[in-house]
This record gives structure tokens, C-alpha cells and sequence, in this order.
């Protein structure tokens, strides 16, 4: 299957995926909330079973690793991308505050995922209600698998962590039945695509630009308001103020990672990550812009390609309209869906 | 640089703090107004707000920012980012603050 | 067995008979006007007139046909509670059950409407000639369902012998414009469980006579059935959203079945919240697949708010009479405007537009409410016997006060020495501060003070709460008013934008249970929760109910109880009192001896029977007058604070019986609609 039938079908029906690029590791003992606290970058404003996207920052501030961080009663998730899990372990180990009792472990078990608008559905046709009511940003488990409610296509989206002698199983069991919901099987760079599209932080592409949070665009996953590793780093970023910005366009004709963009004759920034959305049928490109320059809504900037000027278009993310928005566990039903009520992806401006 | 391109420019940051002063003083969003990047996410955590806040944030576009939604259609897909918003009340807004 | 605090102990493990029982609703002024357009599968909801409904996209209401002009909730409660009282063959006063011996306990949600919200009850007492204990719950749309569950409890502590327990709401145009503002209404009539989704506001008021069986049968009263049990939960999630995973409603549920001691099986019919809202359809469904299982698949569960609307505190005793009335005569309400069934939705919810016939032996009852309360009952035709309860050793593991003199106990006994009147506010401080996972985005000061006083009381004894642990730990607050600041930004939103625009956020805030709510959830709190109000003396009242309520149930380990005030004046200077005082009641034996301080005694009495009270609370504890000592008035130091300040000398009380200052430590207080006392005592005191 091309990767633009993967890219489809989790845009209209379900994809599942592997979750390999994903470490889950589970953070114990007295001191894993005051641990956690000095890594994380965000307040971790939790409930019981709930998580939040967040980032582990170097001492430079930039992005060691994209996290979920969930809270389990006293313990956490760690859901990482980005470092290899001994990395990431090593990373951990050599940075929580010294003489704190908290353990770092390799969750037991292997991640699947599954994305699109009717994943809830397969997920409750395969695991029971239970995991299809799960609001966003929430895990559920049970003796021995945990369901997280994330995912970053702008999709319904659900980790599943899956004991390890158990997931020919239950790959199997998904197979079957995702059959009645024209289930595809989506690469990690389809994940990456959709990712692109709605505008989801990779951290295996712009992650690895060496840029911090405040150029990134996420401040909203960081805490001015506490110590934590990178966070000195960070504040001074912020009062040095950043000259940059991320943002979001499209082209009609191909443009690539690293090609400069102009308005007129000035160089105002490049091109950080480019991928083709069969979605929207253009280019789906995020831009790296001089700070005076980094806006959504423009169209008289062009990235420089092959020796050739081609015209972009900046735009807000999410670059699509999800149909998960308006499909609702509540009330609809793959078999009995309506495509013709469903809004277009792309909204006219 | 081109005069109505750093016109849009300056409206769409005009409009942008806006939205960001309502976000403070209205959806009591915690933050310090340069700390709430364009792309931020409204809901989830990303901003932390929830349904309930979605009622409010229409009302508040409306009589903050004049906006008037052309049809409900459009409240799902302008309510996911700060940006989102932006546009909403560039496309939909009062046009009375153009030049100040 | 629990030290019973009247002359005559009741017969023990009798059962609380329903004797009788008074509708007004949008079916009619009577409860047989409620059954005959049920059976007639005629419905109440109509276009409503009383209000202009113009800007909004819905103008249904199930309204009480001509209602007068004065107080709605005054004359509707009123009204229901003489049918009730006829229909018991009941008469207060001379001739009749003396009137201090009459409990009235009333559900309401109007926490918008009045600014001391007890004044309804107080009202409808003083139409009735009631004079024993009136106490008024207010946990939004579960609040006369925990009503009549309070009114079981006073009862089986022989705390009255008449409880006359229901509840009353009017439906006003800002409760209709906030309901709106939130997308919650059906554009038709409502649909429970079908297409299309959305709720139908209504009102009136109902009320259960309550008597335990063997005074009842001692006068030869009808019983029409039994309350079997009831329970309440905190959902500890949204001010609004029900858990999704059903887990909050499952919790009262259990509660309820656990309290009955029968399992899910033996029940035949459940009436459920049923607002006709997806969000509350799905997780009750979700609730009811987890406890009944398998089974599920053949319960008959119907909503009655497919004929009344949903109206608001007063839905669950109507709904409940509506049970009762079918389980007289043999059938099972159905669900009303049933067309399309949502995916996800009880298999068998009795649809149509007559009653089915059926014999119900026990109905459980359920109601969801803002602030996430649940609360469940279980009635029954057959005669039930309480296993005898658990004997119970009140014990107060921790104590906190965050109030004008700040956040510890210490200083409040430093201020109370003093003897200087501080005239501030409570402490600015982040909620973070102190319960570090808690976004405090949003929160107003009621919820910052309750919250802080509630983690401080459960680091005061040294209780970190994990696991299951939080579904046994529970929360009951005082409280005489919605946050003053809420109502502000509330009453601001709808004088500048109108009331098609007002603040919905605020809107959510303003339910007298809205500072509860956002506690249990920053707490974890997830045991059974309530919010009451007696004006003043409110959180003493609390404390009182805590300990019934700890005492009658196995599923409870603590409760935090606690009264909060957020002040009204807007001068820095003005003497008034605010903030929160929380005690956590666990149950015997202490864990840690240095926290050995008993809730020995207590007595609720009558409006300004203070006397009575004491007395009661005096010899529940085994002591004499001359043993105690009265707790000093905080009021001078502290300022006026009508739901706090009896909290604030109960925290002084315990922190100066571990001093080692006192022995024993009275607590009294003349209260608004029901007097209160407390005696706190060291553990191995004589």
C-alpha cells in the first residue's frame, strides 16, 4: 500500500501502526512526582489518569525528547520520542535531583496504534466500551494493558501498550475486525505526514534544528515558573527574544527541507520540513521565518527550489479539518456514516 | 517591505493580542500574554481549556472582536489555535480597527 | 451500636418507612396528576411563557401550569409538602406529631436566586409548622435524591421522627440561558437516550413523608414502600461533564446496593437521570454496564424527563414518586419521545407512550449533577431490616483553617488570643502551592479556600490518599452562597452582553456545590460528597452529617468536612469574615495517638435551639455541662462567616485538645434553620 492510501484511510476510517519510535517507561517510588518535576518542562497539572504533551529539554533548551507524561495514583507514563530508551533512561538518571527514591522502568510490553476518525469504534469493538468513552489526554487500564488516549494526526488517536506475548493477538484481533472499517496499515512516515499536516511537533525533523521552545512555537508545553533542566537556558532565550518562528504554509509545487525563502529579493528564512499532503492534493511545508515575517495568512513569499521560485502560502495549523471533529463515539458509526454530511477538509478561507 | 503586507502584518498582531487579552482576562488563562504562541493549542492542555470555556470564547470573540460566525459550521475549525482564532476575526470581525 | 441522642432509642435496625408523598409539576399540582398523564402518555412540556424566550434557539420548558407570582419555590414546596403530609394522614401541632420533632430537609440548586438559600426552606417550615432541624441540600440536580437519603439518616439517628424530605426549583431565565449558553437543550421536546440528543428544562417540587416503620405502624400509617438504601459519589472530574467512564455513577450506584445489602440482581427497574444530553446519557449507560453487567441487556431503565423536563433539584423526588406510583400499580414509566436509538444506550428503555405493566419489587434511582454529585436511591415494597450499623468512634485525624489569620493553626490561636480584630481577607496564595498538580486556572476564592483547607486538613493527618482509598474518602461542605466573585463576573456578563450571552463558565460556578466539586477533583475526593446550607452554623452542620453518614456505611473510610465563606463586601476594611475551616472524620481506631481527638458527641436541633442541641451533643459524649468547655466566638477576631466560623473554633477546639489545653471542647452554635452542637473530646478522656 503507497503511503498516500495509509495517509487515506487514517484520514477516513482507521489506520494502525506500530508504536516502536514510541518508549513507554513507568516512574515509581516516593520522590517520582519531585523527580519528574525537575525534567519535565510543564507544570504537571494532573489528575489521576490524565496526561499532557510536554518536552524533556537539554540544558540548552532545546528538545531532548516529545513526551506524554501521564499520572497513574502516585506514578507516572513517560511516553517518549525522539532517544533510544537507553537514552533516554541514561538521560533521565543522570539529570533527577540527587538522594529522591523514584525508579525508571521499562514499561513490560509493546505499543500499537491505531488513528482516524473511527478508532474509537475499533478499539471498543475489539476492547470494550471502556476505552472508546476515554476523552483526550487520558490513559485507562486494565490488569495488564494500558490504552492512552493521544495520538498526533488530529485524529481520534490511542497508544496501546500491549503485553508483548499478547500482540500477535491482538494485532490479529484488529486485523479482523478493522476489516469492516477499511483498516489500513500506516509507516511511521505516514504518522509523520498527518503530524505535519495538523501541525503536531516531530521531534525526529524540526526537533532536530537545534531550536528551542520559544522559536518552536511551544510555549505552551513549557513552565516559566519552576526549575527544571533547561529551564535557565529557556528564560534566557526568552529575554534575549527570538528572532525566529515556526510556521505553516503550502506550495503547489515541490519545495524541500533547507530551501531559502524570499519575499522579493530578502531572504527572510528556510524551509525546516516539506512533505506532499494528499489531503489537501499541495505541498505541506513548515517554515522556519525571520520573527517579523512569521505569520500566518500571507502569500507573496517563495522558496527557492531547484534554482526555481515557487510561490507558498502561509497558513494556520491544523492545515486540515479533521473529520474527528465531527464524528462523535456517542452518536455515529463507521457502517453507517454519511460522507456526504461530513464537512470538507480543506474550509475555503 | 511592501505597505499592504506590513499593514496585514500589523492587524493580524493587533488582532493577535487581543485575543491573547481575552484569553487572560476572560478564559483566565494563566499566562503571561508573550508566553501564548500563535500556534498554541485552545484546548486539551494546550492552553487548558475545555468545553465549557469554548461557550465563552465565542461570546467573548463576539463582543471583544466583533465577530460574528457566518454559520455555525465554522466554530469547530476556528476554535483549535490561537491562530485559528485570529483568522476567524480577521475573516469575520469588525473592519473598523484596520488602521488603529 | 451508634449512641442514639434521643429519650427513646428507636427499635434498631428498623425500617424508614415512605408514608407518604406530594408532586407539583409541569404534569400538575398533585401526584395523582402526575401518574394519570403518565399512564396517559400526556407530557408537560410546552412552549414556555412566563419568560420571553426570544434570542435563543429553544423555547420548551416542562413549567408548572399556572404558577403564581410570588416565590415559585416557596409556594411549590410548600404545596407538595401538605400533599405529602395529607396523603400520610399527618398533622404537625397540636393534636398531632409535635413540630420540633419534624426534620425537614429540602433539595434545591437555585444558588443563583436567593442570597441565603436556606430562606426557602425556612419559609416552607414556617407555612407548616415544622420546628425541628430544616436543612436544605444543594447539590444541583441531585440534591432532593440526597434529600431524602439525609432525611433516612436523621431518622435511623433518631435526630427527629417525621422527615419530610424533598426538593423544590423553580426554572428562572438565567437557569434557562445558562443551560443554553452550554448547548445542553434539545431544539424538541427531550429525548432520553434517542435522537435528538439534548435536554428539556423544567421544575416543580416534590416531598416524601419519612417515618421509621415502627412509629408508622404504631399509628397506623400506610407504608407505600421502604427506602432499601441510597449513596453518593463525587465524579472528581468536570463542573459540567460527567466522568465519561461512568466510574462517578457507578460509585453511588454500588453505594446504594451496598448500603441496601443486596446485589444488582434484585433490582427490577432503574429510573435513570436520563437528561436526554450526551454527555449524560453515555456515561450513565457506561455506569450501568459496569454494575449490572450482563445483565443490562435486560433491565428495564426508563427517564421520566421525557414527561417533566428536567427539573433540576426537584427531579429526583419527582421521578422517585413517579417509580413509587408505578410499583403501586404495578408498572414501570416509560420513556417518552423514544425514536432513534443512540449506539450506545440501554437495550430495553421501556419506550412508548403508555406505562408497562410490570411488578417492581425494588427501583433504584438515580441523579447526576454540575459539580459532579451523584447520588442514587433504592426503594422497595418489601420490608427491610438494616443490618444493625457499624458502632462508630468519630475520630478527627486532621484540622486546618485558612481564614483571615492565615493558613495554619497556630496562628489561628494566636489571632483567637490576641483578641484583635484582623478585618482582612483571607491569604492571596496559589493552589499550586499547595496541591501541586492542580491548575488553579479559573478557580475563585470559595474553591481556593475549600481546596486549601482540605489538602491542609489531609497533610494535617497525614494522609496521602492512593488508589482505591479515594473512592472511600469523601467531602461535605457548609456553605451559604455561590463565590461572590463568580456571581460578579455572572451578574457583569449578563448586564453588558444579555442574558443570551451571559458567562458560562461563570454560569457553572454558580451551584452552591461548585467549590465542592473543584475540591474533590483537585483531592482526588471520589467517596460520597454533599453540600448543604442552614445559613449560619452551615458547616457545623456538615460535620454532623459526616459523621451519620460515616457511621451507616462500610464503603466510607473518611470524610473531610468543612464549612466555607468567601466574603460579600467588596471594602478591605469591612469586618467579615472568610475562608474555610475542614476537619477529616475517619472512623476508630486511630492510627497515631499524637491525633487522638474523638468527635465524642453532637445534637441538631430546631432554628435557635441551641439548648436542645447542646444538651444532646453533651449526653451523646457521656459528660456533663460542667465537663466542657465552650469553644470561644472567633467571630470578633475572625469577622462574621456564616458557614466558616463554627468550623474555624472546631479546628481551634481539636488543635488545643492535642495541645493538651482541654479535655473536652463544646462547640455550639444558635444557627440559621437548625441549631448545632459538637463535643470533641481527647481519646482515652473519661
Amino acid at each position: 500500500m503507497s503511503m498516500d492510501d495509509e495517509i487515506r484511510a487514517l484520514r477516513t476510517s482507521v489506520a494502525l501502526a506500530k508504536g516502536d519510535h514510541i518508549t513507554c517507561l513507568r516512574i515509581e517510588g516516593e520522590g517520582a512526582y519531585e523527580a519528574l518535576d525537575y525534567v519535565v518542562a510543564c507544570d504537571l497539572f494532573l489528575q489521576d489518569g490524565q496526561m499532557r504533551p510536554s518536552l524533556l529539554l537539554d540544558e540548552e533548551a532545546r528538545p531532548f525528547a516529545d513526551i506524554h507524561v501521564a499520572r497513574d495514583d502516585e506514578s507516572f507514563f513517560l511516553l517518549a520520542e525522539g532517544p533510544s530508551p537507553e537514552e533516554l533512561v541514561a538521560f533521565l538518571e543522570k539529570r533527577f535531583p540527587a538522594g529522591v527514591v523514584v525508579t525508571v522502568e521499562r514499561c513490560n510490553g509493546t505499543l500499537l496504534s491505531l488513528h482516524g476518525p473511527y478508532a474509537w469504534e475499533l478499539c471498543t469493538t475489539v476492547f470494550g466500551p471502556d476505552v472508546g468513552s476515554l476523552p483526550y489526554l487520558a490513559f485507562y487500564r486494565t490488569d495488564d494493558a494500558v490504552f492512552f488516549r493521544s495520538g498526533k494526526t488530529g485524529e481520534f488517536g490511542y497508544d496501546l501498550l500491549i503485553p508483548t506475548d499478547e500482540v500477535a493477538t491482538v494485532r490479529e484481533a484488529l486485523l479482523r475486525e478493522g476489516a469492516a472499517f477499511d483498516l489500513a496499515l500506516a509507516s511511521l512516515s505516514a504518522l509523520d505526514q498527518c503530524a505535519l499536516e495538523n501541525g503536531f511537533f516531530n521531534i525526529r525533523r524540526e526537533g532536530r534544528a537545534g531550536l528551542s521552545p520559544l522559536e518552536l512555537g511551544l510555549q505552551w508545553r513549557v513552565s516559566y515558573r519552576k526549575d527544571y533542566v533547561g529551564s535557565a537556558a529557556l528564560q534566557a532565550r526568552r529575554e534575549a527574544n527570538a528572532t525566529a518562528r515556526v510556521v505553516w504554509a503550502v506550495a503547489g509545487a515541490p519545495v524541500a527541507e533547507g530551501d531559502e525563502v524570499f519575499l522579493d529579493d530578502q531572504r527572510i528564512g528556510h524551509v525546516l520540513v516539506s512533505g506532499f499532503s494528499v489531503i489537501r492534493g499541495e505541498w505541506v511545508v513548515l517554515l522556519l521565518l525571520d520573527r517579523p515575517y512569521a505569520y500566518a495568512g500571507i502569500d507573496r513569499y517563495e522558496a527557492r527550489h531547484a534554482g526555481e521560485r515557487r510561490p507558498i502560502r502561509t497558513l494556520s495549523a491544523p492545515l486540515l479539518n479533521n473529520r474527528s471533529l465531527y464524528v462523535s463515539p456517542q452518536r455515529h458509526s463507521y457502517r453507517t456514516r454519511d460522507e456526504s454530511k461530513l464537512p470538507p477538509f480543506v474550509l475555503p478561507l | 517591505m511592501n505597505p499592504e503586507l506590513a499593514r496585514y502584518i500589523q492587524r493580524r498582531e493587533r488582532i493577535l493580542d487581543k485575543v491573547r487579552t481575552l484569553l487572560v482576562e476572560r478564559l483566565h488563562v494563566s499566562r503571561a500574554p508573550d508566553e501564548i504562541d500563535p500556534d498554541a493549542p485552545l484546548f486539551g492542555t494546550g492552553l487548558g481549556l475545555d468545553s465549557v470555556d469554548a461557550v465563552e470564547l465565542l461570546v467573548s470573540m463576539e463582543s471583544e472582536l466583533g465577530v460574528r460566525l457566518p454559520h455555525e459550521g465554522l466554530s469547530r475549525p476556528a476554535m483549535r489555535t490561537v491562530n485559528t482564532l485570529v483568522d476567524l476575526a480577521l475573516a469575520h470581525g469588525r473592519t473598523d480597527d484596520v488602521d488603529g | 451500636m451508634l449512641q442514639r441522642p434521643t429519650a427513646e432509642p428507636p427499635e434498631s435496625g428498623s425500617p424508614i418507612a415512605i408514608t407518604g408523598m406530594g408532586a407539583v409539576s409541569a404534569l400538575g399540582e398533585s401526584t395523582s396528576a402526575l401518574w394519570s398523564a403518565i399512564e396517559e402518555g400526556r407530557d408537560g412540556i410546552r412552549p414556555i411563557e412566563r419568560f420571553s424566550t426570544e434570542g435563543f434557539s429553544v423555547s420548551l420548558g416542562g413549567m408548572v401550569p399556572g404558577a403564581g407570582t410570588g416565590d415559585r419555590c416557596v409556594e411549590f414546596a410548600t404545596a407538595a409538602a401538605r400533599e405529602a403530609l395529607a396523603h400520610a394522614a399527618l398533622q404537625i401541632g397540636p393534636g398531632g406529631v409535635a413540630g420540633r420533632r419534624v426534620a425537614l430537609i429540602l433539595g434545591t440548586s437555585l444558588g443563583m436566586h436567593v442570597d441565603g438559600l436556606h430562606r426557602v426552606a425556612a419559609e416552607v417550615a414556617r407555612a407548616l409548622g415544622i420546628e425541628g432541624p430544616t436543612l436544605t441540600l444543594s447539590t444541583a440536580c441531585s440534591s432532593s435524591t440526597n434529600a431524602i437519603g439525609l432525611g433516612r439518616d436523621l431518622l435511623e439517628a433518631g435526630l427527629c421522627d417525621i422527615a419530610l424530605a424533598g426538593g423544590t426549583d423553580e426554572l428562572t431565565p438565567e437557569i434557562f440561558a445558562g443551560f443554553h449558553a452550554l448547548g445542553l437543550l434539545c431544539l424538541s421536546k427531550c429525548a432520553p437516550f434517542s435522537e435528538p440528543v439534548g435536554t428539556t428544562l423544567g421544575e416543580g417540587a416534590g416531598f416524601l413523608v419519612l417515618e421509621r416503620g415502627d412509629t408508622a405502624r404504631a399509628r397506623g400509617a400506610q407504608v407505600l414502600a421502604t427506602v432499601l438504601g441510597y449513596g453518593l459519589s463525587a465524579d472528581a472530574y468536570h463542573p459540567t461533564t460527567p466522568d465519561p467512564t461512568g466510574a462517578g455513577v457507578a460509585r453511588a450506584l454500588r453505594g446504594a446496593l451496598l448500603d441496601a445489602g443486596m446485589e444488582a440482581d434484585r433490582i427490577d427497574y432503574f429510573n435513570a437521570h436520563g437528561t436526554g444530553t450526551m454527555t449524560n446519557d453515555a456515561a450513565e449507560f457506561r455506569a450501568l454496564e459496569q454494575v449490572f453487567g450482563e445483565r443490562v441487556a435486560r433491565l428495564p431503565v426508563s427517564s421520566t424527563k421525557s414527561f417533566l423536563g428536567h427539573a433540576q433539584g426537584a427531579a429526583g423526588v419527582l421521578e422517585l414518586i413517579a417509580t413509587l406510583c408505578g410499583m403501586e400499580q404495578g408498572k414501570i414509566p416509560p420513556t417518552l419521545h423514544y425514536d432513534k436509538a443512540r449506539p450506545r444506550s440501554p437495550p430495553d428503555p421501556v419506550a412508548g407512550d403508555r406505562p408497562r405493566v410490570a411488578r417492581v419489587e425494588r427501583a433504584l434511582c438515580n441523579n447526576s449533577a454540575f459539580g459532579g454529585a451523584n447520588a442514587a436511591v433504592i426503594v422497595g415494597k418489601a420490608p427491610h431490616v438494616s443490618a444493625g450499623k457499624t458502632p462508630a468512634e468519630w475520630l478527627v485525624l486532621g484540622a486546618s483553617a485558612v481564614g483571615p489569620h492565615g493558613m495554619d493553626l497556630d496562628a489561628l490561636g494566636e489571632a483567637l488570643a490576641a483578641k484583635v480584630p484582623l478585618r482582612r481577607r483571607a491569604p492571596a496564595f496559589r493552589i499550586e502551592s499547595l496541591i501541586p498538580t492542580a491548575d488553579g486556572r479559573g478557580m475563585d476564592p470559595a474553591s481556593r479556600y475549600l481546596s486549601a483547607a482540605a489538602a491542609l486538613a489531609l497533610a494535617d493527618a497525614g494522609i496521602t490518599l492512593r488508589g482505591v482509598k479515594r473512592d472511600r474518602a469523601g467531602l461535605f461542605v457548609g456553605t451559604t452562597r455561590a463565590s461572590t466573585e463568580s456571581e460578579r463576573e455572572f451578574r457583569d456578563s449578563i448586564r453588558e452582553r444579555g442574558l443570551a450571552r451571559l458567562s458560562a463558565t461563570a454560569f457553572t460556578r454558580m451551584v452552591l456545590n461548585a467549590s465542592a466539586g473543584t475540591c474533590t477533583k483537585l483531592c482526588a475526593l471520589k467517596g460520597p460528597t454533599t453540600t448543604l446550607t442552614t445559613g449560619d452554623g452551615s458547616g457545623l452542620v456538615a460535620l454532623i452529617y459526616a459523621a451519620l453518614h460515616l457511621s451507616t456505611r462500610s464503603d466510607v473510610d473518611l470524610i473531610l468536612a468543612a464549612g466555607v465563606d468567601e466574603r460579600v463586601s467588596l471594602e478591605s476594611e469591612a469586618h467579615e469574615g472568610e475562608g474555610a475551616a475542614c476537619l477529616v472524620l475517619g472512623k476508630g481506631p486511630a492510627p497515631d495517638t499524637s491525633k487522638a481527638v474523638r468527635l465524642s458527641g453532637f445534637g441538631l436541633a430546631g432554628p435557635g435551639d441551641v439548648e436542645e442541641a447542646t444538651r444532646l451533643a453533651i449526653r451523646m459524649a457521656g459528660l456533663d455541662a460542667s465537663d466542657v468547655v465552650v469553644a470561644p466566638n472567633v467571630t470578633p477576631v475572625l469577622g462574621p462567616a456564616p458557614a466558616a466560623e463554627a468550623m474555624f473554633a472546631c479546628a481551634f477546639a481539636v488543635a488545643s485538645i492535642l495541645r493538651g489545653t482541654w479535655e473536652h471542647v463544646l462547640v455550639p452554635d444558635v444557627g440559621g434553620t437548625a441549631a448545632a452542637a459538637v463535643v470533641f473530646s481527647r481519646k482515652g478522656a473519661a
